[in-house]
């Protein structure tokens, strides 16, 4: 198959571009889903902004096929649009001009060929003329009113016809060609369209003509454009057989080019969606999730601080110390020994407080789960004695407090950037580290008693204690049994149950080989031997773990990478936004990507306009925010308004 | 014409002016009228009341402006269509006996404010200069008149060519503007292209809002009787149309009481035709009967010119300052109603902690007090032991419950009002909160933000503040209502004391009897063996209700909520006064003080002194 697009066409085949054509699929496919993510943010205007953006975009490739590219001339009143578009269709007074009376034009004259006006592109609330002929099949030519005449509704009519566009020719002359208010127009539309620019009443200037387009196409660059030859025009609409009206003829209403549209509106679609997704519009997204981040670190810091002030307090260190004891004596079970383990797990469960937090932490499962939950139910009723909530109270109001300060500051700090309101899907930062919620009636029941007890407290601030406990627990259970202190008591806790468990077993086998009885007193003996001989072990091993477990030292025990106690909003937002950046970030670079291939396929001398590109998009940006307020302004995406009058 | 109080009353107006616009953040919409005011009094007052006159060439970029002002001074300016915006400084010609060295403060008075540099080279008008810079030269002949012989004291005529006020230079629109609120005279020069652009009716409509005098020259038209056509289109039908807003904006009134709209029409209309070198030969009049321009510049009274452009900037002046003193009337209510709100808020959440904490110890104390005052001095001298005793016991309990709970929290001085301020910290803490949250969604727009960090100053302020020890006020109207129950209820009165006193002591004696007896079991066994548990429910149940029903009868109701209704308010102003204080300032304090000025604003001196521009606008002195 030819490269050339004008061969291939001329050869029936399908100019090279439509090859690209899945792969736009696929990147509409990412754009809509990521619009649709979106959604959920509107009520925050960056992401509105985003989100409009992106609805042009995907709406330019719902025009059918069938929909002849509509060429629309863009420019000042009294220019010489009309007289322009009289010459292209050579049709004089197809659309009506004067060169007495200006806003002339006030409706759009539509140029169509006879075989697509069923075709035409929708225009509603609109009445246009329409000129059959002077075009050929696939395009329609449209003169327009103006955009900076005394009546307003013109601007909106010329708007709306440009919403519809799919290659702008803007039209000035010599005079006007530095006019603010229609320069302010061409650099609202310009990231979206294709465009060529014409200079007209070239007649007027004889000798100064090439001057002033070269001028004229300075004031271009400082737009951003970078325009070249083949995009600009001089022309003298009024001078029979002008080079420059031929010339822009051949470019904008060549025959046979009805199998270009839709490469024209992916295009449109890959070049708007991409402007959509460049940096200017996304950095908003990039700068709030970093300035929550900020914010989120600065409040959790804040927490942190008034954590271990308040855990420092004689009151909330000891009660904390006592649960962390008891929450030792659980893990040191495993690293009891065989002989002391028996000791030791009833130790961990017998003590009233020492119950209810491991009967508080769910013996899962079965019979013995919903025994220790009925249990656990009769400690909880008297409240008091659930350690979670002894804890929490121990920390004191002050401490409360801070943690309600923080919450408070992370909601206004969203209300005050207009993110309180957006939806998002919930996901934190460890959102892979997913808790597994036990089954079975245990469960169940220990789900309702903390929802019964505990449900006044935060359960940030629970899931800390929690999980600084379990911390501080473990720590002080390996503490006490390392080192060659808890070696030496492990070792001799251990043998010394032995050793009585294994005089019992041989004094047992002796009666059974000798077939002798053995008298009740010794059983008596023997149990309650090797029940004092499980003490020693008991008492030492209790020792380490309170010398362990000192209330001044608990910092120590615990370690890193525990929960943020509160004020998680702003974490949510903010990853939420870095997402959102990342991924549009990623999607716009494909977009660029495609729309350099497809323009690179639609041919060097398809003259369908220069676009601004992305970078001169982002430089175009930056110069309007050097400028003054009063090009500034162009940056809103609303329809244009009246420049601001100072008198 | 005298003038003194004019100029008075502009200069008062000149210092209340932007205080108000300050105050109602309207700083950025001064309308150009105000500002041709201040200038051309400014003037005024430099030039010893001796007036020249300023001309300055007006209009969109393209249209000729410095074309025409080199034809018609001879001085060489940037000039034609190559570049585009060609000019962006200002040129000024002068009448050539003001073009020296000794009468620079002159030609300073003329155009106070401004930068005024002799022109030595075009390419200076090209330049990006600063704000206010004007190059000047002189100029003996205007469009090939002689200026005449004006000495150095007569008046005189600087015509003044600016840069445009649409193209892409927004500098070159402010040096516009700022020489045409100086400028007296105006000739607005457009393309016959132009002629019909929004931006260039708008600036129409200001010039002849500001301008004493106005002609109109459009350029680049085929001939005279074009031009003749596209004025008329603008005057006849474009301004007139009813469904556009043109027609009401050209109704306003000039201080000679002309509608903008007659006052353009009697302008003197030229033409200009589009030629490859134009010449001022070419340069015609389209309005009947007018004279050439240089002539009817030239021929212009420069005193009188002048005062009407300053009494035209008045009768501006006076109608925006009218509107702005009506504005401020409504800025004004809306900021006491503002403030209104806030301190029913204030009260609101005052009484709302006050109401948390009722000191019903020290109530049922006073009662005592009054009930023992009451009674019968004979039949106070017979419990006079018990009453003793009871008090010992009633202290020795109250210092072992202080013992305790200093051991577990801080100690503090009185008992119950230690508590009573923890607990009032707690109440204000979230009030406080309350308070940020309600005030930063009910903000009026020209508050402002209310941000999170600022809340969180203004609440943690609030936190570290002292609070303010009740006063005891409260206790004097309790007093009164006691001692008016012991006058209505002598016997509940007296008795009441005394059956509490034998309680005490009586209960206290049973339990030592108890101990010293059996050791307890008395209690332990025969009462609480025989009750149960659920029997010591049900009569602690009994005896709170027949303790309840005890206070019905003895109508204390009445007392009590006397008292708390007293409580209440004293507290509840306490505290928002400590709210007052201590958060409001952190939140909304500057705001309260603009709030505070504009109250306290002199709206009548400015209608007056509005007024008084119109007076002497309509000829009255």
């Amino acid at each position: 198959m030819s490269e050339h697009p004008r061969e291939a066409q001329m050869e029936g085949k399908r100019p090279g571009g439509a090859s690209l054509l899945p792969w736009i699929a696929a990147l509409a496919g990412r754009v809509g889903h990521f619009r649709r993510e979106l959604l959920g943010a509107d009520s925050w205007a960056p992401a509105a902004r985003v989100g409009v953006e992106l609805d042009r975009a995907l709406a330019a490739l719902e025009v059918p096929p069938t929909v002849p590219a509509l060429v629309v001339m863009l420019g000042g009143t009294g220019v010489g649009k009309s007289e322009l578009f009289n010459a292209l269709i050579d049709t004089p007074g197809a659309s009506p001009s004067s060169d007495t009376v200006r806003c002339h034009t006030s409706q759009p004259f539509l140029a169509i060929h006879p075989l697509d006006r069923a075709h035409l592109p929708g225009l509603p609330g609109l009445e246009p003329v329409l000129v059959e002929g002077g075009v050929p099949r696939g395009v329609v030519l449209a003169d327009t009113p103006d955009i900076d005449g005394m009546i307003e509704r013109h601007h909106g009519v010329t708007r709306q016809v440009l919403e519809r566009a799919d290659l702008v020719l803007f039209v000035t002359d010599p005079d006007r060609r530095a006019n603010l208010q229609v320069l302010e127009e061409l650099r609202r539309w310009a990231p979206r369209k294709r465009w060529l620019f014409v200079l007209t009443k070239a007649d007027r200037y004889p000798g100064t003509i090439d001057s002033i387009a070269l001028d004229f196409g300075k004031r271009l660059a400082e737009t951003g454009f970078t325009v070249d030859r083949g995009s600009l025009f001089v022309v003298a609409s009024v001078r029979p057989g002008d080079a420059g009206i031929e010339r822009l003829r051949q470019s904008v209403l060549r025959p046979g080019d009805e199998n270009r549209m839709p490469l024209l509106r992916q295009d449109a679609f890959l070049r708007q969606s991409a402007h959509a997704l460049a940096a200017p519009l996304l950095q908003p997204f990039q700068e709030e999730s970093g300035r929550l981040r900020a914010l989120a670190q600065q409040g959790q810091a804040r927490q942190e601080q008034a954590y271990w002030q308040a855990l420092s307090q004689p009151r909330a260190a000891d009660a904390f110390a006592r649960v962390v004891k008891q929450a030792a004596w659980k893990e040191l079970g495993e690293r009891s020994g065989p002989f002391l383990f028996p000791a030791v797990w009833a130790r961990a469960r017998m003590q009233p407080l020492a119950t209810g937090w491991a009967l508080s932490r769910g013996l899962r499962g079965g019979a013995l789960g919903v025994a220790g939950a009925l249990g656990a139910s009769a400690l909880w009723a008297l409240r008091g004695l659930s350690p979670l909530r002894h804890i929490a109270e121990a920390l004191g109001e002050g401490f409360q407090d801070t943690l309600a300060a923080v919450e408070h500051d992370a909601r206004r700090t969203l209300e005050d950037a207009g993110l309180d309101r957006i939806g998002i899907a919930e996901k934190t930062a460890n959102s892979d580290e997913k808790k597994e919620m036990p089954a079975g009636l245990g469960a169940a029941v220990e789900g309702f008693l903390k929802h019964w007890t505990l449900s006044d407290l935060r359960p940030e601030l629970l899931a800390r204690v929690e999980a600084d406990v379990d911390a501080a627990g473990r720590e002080s259970a390996r503490l006490a049994t390392s080192g060659p202190g808890g070696w030496g008591i492990l070792v001799a806790g251990n043998l010394l149950v032995a050793g009585m468990v294994g005089w019992v077993a041989w004094r047992l086998g002796k009666s059974w080989w000798l077939d002798t009885d053995l008298h009740t007193s010794f059983f008596l003996k023997a149990a309650a031997l090797t029940v004092l001989s499980f003490l020693p072990g008991l008492l030492l091993l209790g020792w380490r773990v309170t010398a362990q477990v000192n209330p001044r030292r608990l910092r120590g025990l615990m370690g890193k990478g525990a929960p943020a106690l509160a004020g998680g909003q702003l974490e949510k937002v903010q990853v939420a936004l870095e997402g959102w950046f990342r991924q549009g970030g990623d999607i716009g670079k494909s977009l660029e990507e495609a729309q350099r291939l497809l323009s690179a396929d639609l041919g060097p001398d398809a003259t369908w306009g220069t676009s601004l590109p992305a970078q001169s998009a982002q430089s175009a940006a930056q110069a309007r925010k050097a400028q003054p307020s009063g090009i500034s302004r162009v940056n809103s995406i609303a329809p244009a308004s009246q420049p601001a009058s100072r008198g | 014409m005298k003038l003194d109080s004019f100029l008075n009353a502009t200069d008062r107006l000149a210092t209340l002016v932007p205080e108000l616009l300050d105050l109602l953040g309207e700083k950025e919409k001064t309308p150009t009228g105000w500002q041709a005011l201040l200038e051309r009094a400014g003037a005024l007052r430099l030039q010893g009341g001796k007036l020249s006159l300023v001309a300055t060439l007006y209009g969109p970029t393209g249209a000729g402006k410095s074309t025409l002002f080199r034809n018609l001074t001879g001085i060489e300016v940037p000039a034609g269509d190559e570049i585009r915006p060609l000019s962006r400084g200002c040129a000024m010609a002068v009448p050539e006996q003001w073009d020296l060295p000794e009468r620079g403060p002159a030609l300073r008075s003329v155009l106070p404010g401004f930068d005024l540099r002799p022109l030595d080279r075009p390419d200076r008008l090209r330049q990006e200069d600063g704000q206010g810079l004007v190059w000047y030269r002189s100029a003996d002949r205007l469009g090939g008149e002689s200026r005449g012989g004006a000495g150095p004291g007569a008046p005189g005529l600087f015509l003044v060519d600016v840069p445009d006020f649409n193209s892409l230079e927004i500098a070159n629109h402010e040096r516009a503007e700022r020489v045409l609120r100086r400028a007296e005279v105006v000739v607005f020069v457009v393309t016959g292209d132009s002629y019909a652009d929004q931006k260039v009716v708008e600036e129409l409509a200001r010039c002849c809002q500001v301008a004493a005098r106005l002609v109109i020259l459009i350029t680049k038209v085929s001939s005279p009787e074009k031009a003749r056509l596209k004025w008329t289109d603008l005057l006849d039908d474009k301004l007139t149309r009813t469904d556009l807003p043109w027609r009401a904006k050209f109704q306003g009134k000039r201080e000679d009481g002309r509608t903008l709209e007659q006052f353009l029409r009697e302008c003197p209309v030229h033409a200009w035709p589009l030629a490859a070198n134009p010449g001022l030969e070419d340069l015609r009049p389209v309005t009947a009967g007018a004279p050439p321009l240089a002539s009817l510049l030239l021929g212009l009274d420069a005193e009188k010119v002048a005062a009407e452009g300053l009494l035209q900037a008045g009768a501006s002046t006076s109608e925006w300052v009218g509107q702005l003193a009506n504005r401020a009337e409504v800025a004004r209510k809306e900021r006491q109603r503002w403030r209104a709100a806030l301190d029913e808020d204030l009260a609101r959440a005052g009484l709302a902690v006050a109401g948390h904490e009722f000191p019903i110890g020290r109530t049922l104390e006073v009662l005592m007090e009054e009930s023992r005052a009451g009674q019968n001095r004979v039949f106070r001298w017979i419990t006079y032991p018990f009453s003793r005793i009871s008090g010992w016991l009633q202290g020795g309990f109250q210092a072992m419950t202080e013992a305790i709970r200093s051991a577990i929290s801080k100690p503090g001085s009185g008992g119950e009002l230690v508590r009573l301020e923890e607990a009032e910290r707690k109440s204000l803490k979230r009030v406080a909160e309350e308070l940020a949250d309600k005030w930063r969604d009910r903000l009026p727009a020209w508050v402002g933000a209310l941000d999170s960090a600022r809340c969180r100053q203004a609440c943690d302020a609030l936190a570290t503040a002292t609070l303010p020890s009740p006063k005891t006020n409260w206790e004097e109207t309790l007093r009164q209502s006691a001692r008016e129950w012991v006058e209505k209820n002598p016997t509940w009165a007296h008795t009441l004391p005394v059956v509490l006193d034998l309680t005490t002591v009586g209960g206290l004696g049973l339990f030592v009897l108890d101990i010293g007896t059996t050791g307890g079991l008395l209690g332990s066994h025969v009462v609480l063996g025989s009750l149960g548990a659920g029997g010591l429910v049900a009569g602690g149940a009994g005896l709170a209700a027949m303790l309840l029903r005890l206070a019905d009868k003895m109508h204390f109701q009445g007392v009590l909520e006397e008292a708390d209704r007293a409580w209440r308010e004293q507290r509840g102003r306490e505290i928002a006064d400590h709210l007052r204080q201590h958060l409001l300032p952190g939140l909304l304090g500057e705001k309260l003080r603009e709030a505070d000025r504009l109250t306290s604003f002199p709206m009548e001196e400015l209608r007056r002194l509005a007024a008084e521009l119109t007076r002497k606008a309509n000829g009255e002195s």
